[in-house]
């Protein structure tokens, strides 16, 4: 008895490609998962180490940048404008400050006293994990 | 009967929809989630800013005042200044952390000190197991 060799029709080929897809669905539903969308930075900002480690619960952020430059939404800002682009959005959530670490203690004052006078009860201060090798 | 029995595998049905295009848009969307996520979890800390006039001190509390310098140094009540790290071993900071009553640490921060100063000062004192901590000038 002999069987024919299987001559494969030519919209066979997609066949092989089946194993692939699974993969690449995977890899897409892993990122997805797993990270988290967000909007460029609109300057580098680096933020100071921290122990404490609670994680944020704030959706918006103010970065200031180390010039002592400010920027909500992907918008420059000045501490006078602060307090009519936070009116424009009611929200309970707490505010993120993403500052970076050599900002001095006095420009910290002066963007929270601006916060303060916008109307905002609660800032966070984001920070970054200490590395591993630097923990005493 | 010596004639060859052939076996016809029934044919597969051409699929309507060809997997190419398909596979185009999920490596596009693939290439987008890669490039845009961020995996660093985001972690904070609680800056409070209190509206005015709430802030009522309880009558008896304790409180402890440090003063934070630009080199890093922490002057205790105005006493001499120590380092930060060893905060923890001086007399009137153990002597807070084993009184009864709740102790409020009242932070003055120098102009000039820089935010990762300020941040690790905040982080030995909640290592300290100071809850109620008051930076002057933030409130």
């Amino acid at each position: 008895m002999r069987i024919a060799p299987s001559t494969r029709a030519p919209a066979d080929h997609d066949a092989g490609l089946v194993p692939m897809i699974n993969v690449v669905f995977l890899l897409l539903v892993f990122f997805m998962v797993a990270g988290s969308v967000e909007s460029p930075k609109p300057f580098p900002v680096l933020p100071p180490e921290s122990s404490q480690q609670r994680e944020s619960l704030a959706s918006r952020v103010l970065y200031v940048g180390l010039d002592g430059a400010l920027a909500l939404d992907g918008e420059a800002m000045t501490d006078g404008s602060l307090a009519g682009a936070l009116a424009a959005v009611e929200g309970e959530s707490p505010l993120a400050l993403q500052a970076d670490a050599g900002i001095t203690f006095s420009r910290l004052r002066e963007v929270i006293d601006a916060l303060r006078a916008a109307g905002v009860v609660e800032v966070e201060l984001l920070t970054t994990s200490v590395p591993a090798a630097a923990t005493p | 009967m010596a004639a060859d029995v052939r076996l016809e595998l029934p044919r597969r049905r051409r699929s309507l929809v060809s997997l190419t295009p398909l596979i185009d848009v999920v490596f596009i969307l693939l290439l987008f989630f890669m490039l845009t996520t961020q995996f660093d979890r985001r972690q904070a800390m609680t800056l409070s800013v209190p509206v005015s006039g709430s802030a009522a001190v309880p009558a008896e509390t304790e409180s402890l005042v440090l003063a934070l310098g630009s080199d890093g140094r922490v002057a205790l009540d105005g006493e001499g200044s120590v380092e930060l790290r060893t905060l923890g071993r001086q007399a009137l900071v153990s002597e807070a952390r084993t009184l009864g009553t709740p102790v409020v640490v009242v932070v003055v921060a120098e102009d000039e000190v820089d935010l990762q100063t300020f941040t690790r000062l905040m982080d030995t004192l909640a290592a300290l197991g100071f809850v109620d901590v008051a930076v002057h000038g933030l409130r």
